[in-house]
């Protein structure tokens, strides 16, 4: 499945985001650019199709004080249908984010280096992280937008930001540079050059630490218990062997402790399906969508694999 | 007394020269016991459509035989030799460093007397008991052989087990945690794994490279695989629960990669085959470890018209059913992958609250299709005991029949288990009759 995966997100990057050889034909339309993704691009790309919710948000939040913020309905109505649809399947199979993350975790595993573990408890924490920093960014640029807080001025020492941090920015823009695709004179904010470099050092060091704190995906874990993928366990299949959360890259313990119920899906899932692909009992895990049942694990020796996963 | 390698002299807190020599006047006795018990089992398993591949199996029951032999001369040519004497101890480890695991529990009867002539104790575990016969006794080859013995500690008598044997071999003891479910359990348990792993290199005088402990898990995991198939060929009937327990057992002290290719041809042979006996009551044996040649429980099920389908047994299916799954392959990331694997989703009574066995239970009865539960209990095995009481309780909840059996280390109780085995059975079947 990891491989499967690798595809998945190697088509997000190119088509769906354009980052690394742009697309001029999307990046001139203007209905594309009215619907926006939950993780695309960064709208700093040249020829980038369209933008993540997020910018969105951002952007209106911050000058839609007059409008009532009128400009936000389409673009959440397009994000909570396809919250609806797919949940966070787009964060293992679709992220520009994420494939970076994998194949750091890949390079990990190559050259032989333990990982960070964090405790269920360390993690929980962590992942609250990101609804804070969600939390953040919506109330600074609603308060940089709105009148009677008067802090326009905040402007120029701390603009909008989430365009300051993304990591995505820093990463992909050098990258555009490089193949002539974005003039060497564009800018990068240093922010996210020092985000970028964050990201690169704990993504290497703990798998998908990103995808931990990640605003965008506070986002979309916000509408976790409405979408159509569900990840079930029949509990009476388990033999809580534990293997589910040694590979869980989110360090989700509720997948293993399950005993009662067989709704498995957290809001912390990326859904990369690590836990589905190596579970030894057969039809114990499984992925539903809208109640039928999409794959489901099934016991397979390691020893037949080749190469790492991930 | 003299170490086995003619090392230092031990101290002695148990045994002393009366009780030694005491014991290894049981040495033949025991010998020629076991040599009959086992004879006579295989003979009562024989049956007639007994597959072929078993012939294997057959010729490497006896623990006393071939692969004592075997191992004789590994030793002779500097190989080494581990024993273990409970599921817990990870043979990938040993294995890694090119030794030869084998572990020990003995089913072998007669070797109890000198263990009581030391302790005393009638009501001590038999399976304990006699393992510690056998070692007092010198009766057996392969445990003569081992330079060192792993002993985990799950209750009681392994604990204090794992102390006398001080008295004549090197012993390595494990610390089990009794609570597994806490973080503060799993860690002193992947601890115990390190300390082992230690205790192996300090042994062996070499370090461990991860390419080896690798080379290794992977060689458990086709055993692994091989066995899993198997299971599904079980589960369909195509094989007696008796044979099937067999071949688990012998994992115990076999060459692991040949057993592995032995089951598989055995699996190969049985595919496509329908069930040996499809109005056979189906059995899932459960309760205290079962060891080979104490094989009285079993074949008096599988006499009265019963068929063990499945079985939740450490000396059966729990051997081999959970894959040791590495998602790092460091050295860290396969003995977490290990430490894991022997102890959380084991379902031994020395832990609690033991949740996980009456779910396994019930899952594997619903997997399975088994009408029944026999639940074995040695006498002595508290826990066991104590855990049969819970089990019984959820399978009333769920009107499925289960039957308590304590047996001890000899044939005294034999017909008297056989009433109770057949009466249960029969039961069974009337239940399928009035149920239509």
């Amino acid at each position: 499945m990891a491989n499967m995966r690798l595809v998945t997100q190697i088509f997000g990057l190119i088509l769906g985001n354009g980052m690394l050889i742009g697309l001029p034909l999307f990046g001139t339309s203007n209905i594309l650019r009215h619907i926006y993704l939950p993780n695309a691009s960064t709208k700093f790309f040249i020829y980038a199709p369209t933008y993540a919710t997020l910018y969105k948000v951002q952007d209106t939040v911050f000058s839609g004080w007059n409008s009532m913020y009128i400009d936000l309905l389409l673009p959440l109505l397009i994000f909570v249908v396809l919250m609806i649809l797919l949940g966070r399947v787009w964060c293992a199979w679709l992220c520009p984010l994420g494939l970076p993350q994998d194949l750091l975790t890949r390079l990990r595993r190559t050259l032989g280096v333990r990982h960070i573990e964090m405790a269920p408890h360390h993690a929980d924490f962590v992942h609250s992280l990101k609804y804070l920093g969600l939390a953040v960014i919506v109330f600074y640029t609603f308060a940089l937008g709105a009148p009677f807080f008067d802090l326009k001025r905040m402007w120029n020492a701390l603009p909008v930001p989430y365009e300051q941090f993304d990591p995505n920015r820093a990463m992909y823009i050098y990258l555009q540079m490089a193949v002539g695709l974005a003039p060497p004179s564009t800018y990068v904010p240093l922010m996210s050059v020092l985000v970028a470099i964050l990201f690169l050092g704990t993504c290497f060091a703990a798998r998908r630490f990103w995808c931990h704190i990640c605003p965008q995906g506070a986002m979309m874990s916000l509408f976790n218990k409405i979408a159509f993928v569900r990840l079930r366990k029949d509990p009476a299949k388990c033999t809580h062997c534990r293997i589910c959360y040694r590979v869980c890259p989110m360090e989700i313990l509720k997948v293993y402790e399950e005993r009662e119920g067989t709704d498995v899906s957290s809001e912390k899932c990326v859904h990369c399906y690590n836990c589905v692909d190596n579970c030894p009992e057969d039809g114990c895990l499984s992925v539903e969508f809208l109640g039928k049942k999409v794959v489901e694990s099934r016991y397979r020796c390691q020893c037949d694999e080749k190469g790492v996963r991930t | 007394m003299k170490d086995a390698s003619g090392g230092a002299e031990r101290v002695l807190r148990y045994m002393n020269k009366e009780l030694a020599e005491g014991a290894a006047a049981h040495r033949d006795r025991i010998r020629e016991a076991a040599a009959s018990q086992v004879q006579k089992h295989l003979a009562a398993m024989k049956g007639l459509s007994r597959p072929k591949a078993m012939e294997y199996f057959d010729s490497m029951a006896d623990p006393f035989g071939p692969r004592a032999e075997e191992l004789r001369k590994f030793k002779e040519a500097g190989g080494k030799i581990i024993g273990s004497l409970c599921y817990f101890a990870p043979a990938e480890i040993v294995a890694a460093f090119g030794a030869v695991p084998v572990r020990f529990c003995s089913g072998v009867y007669e070797a109890v007397h000198p263990a009581n002539d030391l302790l005393g104790d009638a009501g001590l575990c038999p399976l304990v008991k006699s393992t510690l016969g056998l070692k007092m006794s010198g009766a057996s080859p392969m445990l003569e052989l081992c330079d060192m013995v792993i002993v985990p500690t799950p209750c009681d008598a392994k604990l204090k087990l794992g102390e006398i044997l001080q008295d004549m071999v090197d012993v390595h003891l494990m610390n089990m945690p009794a609570v597994k479910s806490t973080e503060a359990g799993r860690q002193s348990w992947i601890g115990e794994i390190k300390s082992l792993l230690s205790a192996l290199e300090k042994r062996f005088d070499r370090r461990l490279r991860p390419q080896m402990l690798r080379k290794s898990i992977q060689t458990y995991q086709r055993a692994q695989a091989a066995w899993r198939r198997f299971s599904e060929l079980r589960k369909a009937g195509a094989i007696w629960g008796r044979d099937a327990l067999l071949v688990a057992q012998l994992s115990f002290f076999d060459d692991i990669a040949r057993w592995t290719q032995n089951v598989e041809r055995l699996s190969g042979e049985l595919e496509g085959r329908g069930p040996v006996a499809p109005d056979a009551a189906r059995i899932l044996l459960g309760g205290s470890p079962i060891v080979w040649p104490n094989w009285k429980v079993p074949l008096l099920i599988e006499e009265s018209g019963g068929m063990i389908i499945a079985d939740e047994l450490c000396s059966g299916s729990r051997t081999m059913h959970d894959p040791v799954v590495v998602e790092e392959w460091t050295m860290d990331g396969m003995l977490v992958a290990l430490a894991e694997r022997y102890m959380i989703p084991c379902t031994c009574p020395s832990f609690s609250p033991n949740l996980e066995r009456e779910q396994n239970m019930l899952g594997r009865i619903r997997d399975t299709g088994a009408e029944g539960v026999v639940f074995h209990v040695l006498r002595g095995c508290h826990l066991n005991s104590l855990d049969a009481t819970k089990a019984a309780k959820a399978l009333r909840e769920r009107r499925i029949p289960m039957l308590k059996v304590e047996s001890e280390y000899d044939e005294g109780d034999l017909e008297q288990v056989r009433t109770r085995v057949e009466a249960f059975i029969e039961m069974i079947k009337a239940r399928r009759e009035s149920s239509g």
